[in-house]
C-alpha cells in the first residue's frame, strides 16, 4: 500500500508490504502507516453551539485519535450539543466519544 | 499621542510574536488590532496541525492563537482592538500613526513598526469567471467564518475552484458539517495545497480532484444554481466539448492568497515581485528604515510555526534598530519561486540567517546552491520539493566573505 503521511507538515510518502514501513523519516510517521492498513485513526475537529451571542460557537477537537469509520457517529454527537457554560480552553465538551476512551475538548475560551 | 518604542499592526500571529519578542527586548510596545479580538484568522481555523514545531504539539488554530495571546497579555504590552490604521506617516526618525476606533480617532507615534497585516484571498473578480453575479460565491475564508465563527452553513451543495490549503480544508469542513461537496476544481495540473490536506481532507471524504479542470461560468439570479465547469489544455485554457453543468448552490474559491501591503506602499516600502511582500534583509526590515514585516504580510507562509518565527525575529529586530549599512543583494537564480530574505545587510549579524523558499516545481531532490562572484560557497540537499510546501534552513551567510559589491546568487539545481 502506499500511502502519504499526515503526521505532520512534512508529507512523507511511504510504502507498506506485509508489515514493512520504507519512506518514513520518524517513528510517528510508521505508526501511522501501520495503522492506516488495520484502522485507520484520526484527530476530529469541529465546532458546537453555544447559547452565547458574543462566540454562538465553540472550536472543539478529539483529545486523541479516534476509528475514521467513528467520524460520523462522532459528529451526531458534537450537532447535538449546546454550551450553556462559559467554557474555558481545554475544558471538557463531551467524555468518552463514540464509544473510546477520547474526550471532546474546547479549543477556545469563550469569552 | 500614544508614543511606543515599537507598534505591531496586526493581533494575529504574527503581531502577537513580534509583540512578545520586542517586548523581552526592553521596547515598549503597542500591538494596533482592528477586529474585537487578538488572534486573526487562526480564531476561525478550527482544524488541528498548528505548533507541530513550535510547541511539539497538533493544535487548533484557536488554541495557538489562545497561547499567544496569554502571553501577550501577561506582560507589559498595551493592545488596542477595534482600532484601524487609517494612516501611516514618517517624520523624521519615527512614525506617526492615525487610526479610528469606536471612540473616534487617535493618535500614535513609534520609533520602530512591525507591520503583520497578513494575506488576503483572491477574489472571483481576480479570477474572471464568466456569467451573472449571484449570491453564493465565497472565497473559502469567507465560508470558513460562516461556518467556525457564526456556525452558518452556508452551502447545501457546493463546488470547490482551487486546490489551496483552506480550499481543502473546507471541503471536509463542509463534508462533517452535512454539506455535500461535489468536487474540487483545480486549473493547474498540480494540486496547489499541501500533500497530507490533499489525503486526509480529500481522499478520507472521497472527494474528487479534477486537476486541469476550471469553472468556466456561474448561473442564478439570486441566488448561485448551477456552475459549468471545463477541462484545460497546457495553456490553461478551456478545451470545447468537455463543459459540464453542476448543480449548486454555492461556489468556493480557494485560488491563492496576497500579501496585504497598503500601509507598507504608502509609506514607499518596495514590494518584491515574487513574495508580494516588503522586500528586505535578514532582520525583515523592509526598504525603509525601521520599517519591518512579518508573517503573511511579508510572505505567504504554509506553517503558522515559520510566521511566529518569522515575526519574532521581525520583532527583536525593530526593538533593537541596529544602525543599517551597505546590503547584497540575493539574486534568484533558476528553480526557485521565492525566498526571503531578499538582501543582506553586511552592518547587521548574518552567521544564522533563516532562509525561507519555494521551489519553483516539482523536484524529488534538489540542492541549494549559493554562491559569490561565481565561487560556489554553499549547497545543501532536499528532498520531495513542491511549490506549495516551502522549507527553511539557516545559513552562516558571514562564512562567504561578503563585500559591498559581492555577486551573490542563489538557485535550485534538480538532481
Amino acid at each position: 500500500m502506499e500511502l502519504v503521511c499526515i503526521v505532520c507538515p512534512k508529507g512523507c510518502r511511504m510504502t507498506v508490504e506485509n508489515g514493512v514501513v520504507k519512506g518514513n523519516t520518524c517513528k510517528k510517521g510508521e505508526a501511522f502507516a501501520l495503522a492506516e492498513t488495520t484502522c485507520p485513526m484520526r484527530t476530529v475537529c469541529s465546532t458546537v453551539a453555544t447559547v452565547f451571542d458574543s462566540m454562538p460557537v465553540l472550536p472543539v477537537r478529539t483529545d486523541g485519535e479516534i476509528p475514521k469509520a467513528k467520524i460520523g457517529e462522532l459528529m451526531k454527537a458534537v450537532n447535538a450539543v449546546t454550551v450553556t457554560e462559559k467554557l474555558r480552553r481545554g475544558d471538557v465538551v463531551l467524555s468518552s466519544v463514540a464509544g473510546t476512551d477520547v474526550n471532546l475538548i474546547a479549543t477556545a475560551t469563550i469569552y | 499621542m500614544k508614543e511606543y518604542d515599537v507598534i505591531v499592526i496586526g493581533g494575529g500571529p504574527a503581531g502577537l510574536a513580534a509583540a512578545e519578542s520586542a517586548h523581552n527586548k526592553g521596547a515598549h510596545v503597542a500591538v494596533l488590532e482592528r477586529e474585537a479580538r487578538l488572534g486573526g484568522i487562526l480564531k476561525q481555523c478550527v482544524h488541528d496541525g498548528f505548533g507541530l514545531i513550535r510547541f511539539g504539539e497538533k493544535l487548533a488554530g484557536p488554541e495557538y492563537a489562545e497561547r499567544y495571546i496569554d502571553t501577550v497579555k501577561s506582560l507589559d504590552i498595551d493592545t488596542y482592538t477595534l482600532t484601524f490604521v487609517t494612516r501611516m506617516r514618517r517624520n523624521g526618525n519615527v512614525f506617526d500613526i492615525d487610526c479610528v476606533g469606536r471612540d473616534g480617532m487617535s493618535k500614535f507615534r513609534a520609533k520602530a513598526v512591525v507591520l503583520a497585516t497578513g494575506c488576503r484571498e483572491r477574489t472571483a473578480k481576480q479570477v474572471l469567471i464568466q456569467g451573472t453575479r449571484p449570491a453564493g460565491v465565497f472565497t473559502a475564508g469567507t465560508a470558513q467564518n460562516y461556518v467556525n465563527l457564526m456556525g452558518k452553513l452556508p452551502a447545501k451543495k457546493c463546488v470547490i475552484l482551487g486546490s489551496g490549503d483552506i480550499g481543502l480544508i473546507m471541503a471536509r469542513r463542509l463534508t462533517l458539517e452535512g454539506a455535500e461537496v461535489e468536487g474540487v476544481y483545480e486549473v493547474k495540473p498540480e494540486p496547489s495545497g499541501l500533500t497530507r490536506n490533499i489525503h486526509q481532507c480529500l481522499h478520507d471524504f472521497d472527494i474528487p480532484l479534477h486537476l486541469s479542470h476550471t469553472v468556466t461560468r456561474v448561473f442564478g439570479a439570486d441566488r448561485l444554481t448551477a456552475v459549468e465547469v471545463a477541462q484545460v489544455d497546457d495553456k490553461m485554457k478551456p478545451v470545447k466539448g468537455t463543459e459540464r453543468i453542476i448543480e449548486c448552490d454555492a461556489l468556493i474559491l480557494s485560488v491563492g492568497l496576497i500579501p496585504e501591503n497598503e500601509l507598507a506602499e504608502s509609506l514607499g516600502v518596495k514590494i518584491n515581485p515574487f513574495t508580494k511582500g516588503p522586500d528586505c534583509d535578514q532582520t525583515y526590515m523592509s526598504s525603509v528604515e525601521g520599517v519591518f514585516s512579518a508573517g503573511n504580510a511579508l510572505n505567504v507562509f504554509d506553517l503558522v510555526d515559520y510566521v511566529s518565527e518569522c515575526a519574532a525575529d521581525a520583532g527583536a529586530a525593530a526593538a533593537e534598530r541596529k544602525s543599517s549599512g551597505e546590503c547584497v543583494r540575493i539574486e534568484r537564480g533558476k528553480g526557485l519561486l521565492s525566498f526571503v530574505p531578499h538582501r543582506i545587510d553586511l552592518a547587521k549579524p548574518c552567521d544564522r540567517v533563516v532562509f525561507f523558499f519555494r521551489s519553483v516545481k516539482d523536484m524529488d531532490k534538489g540542492t541549494l546552491k549559493i554562491s559569490v562572484d561565481g565561487r560556489e560557497m554553499y549547497k545543501k540537499k532536499f528532498a520531495f520539493l513542491r511549490p506549495p510546501e516551502m522549507q527553511r534552513v539557516e545559513i552562516d551567510f558571514s562564512a562567504f566573505g561578503l563585500k559591498t559589491d559581492s555577486a551573490v546568487s542563489v538557485e535550485l539545481e534538480e538532481n
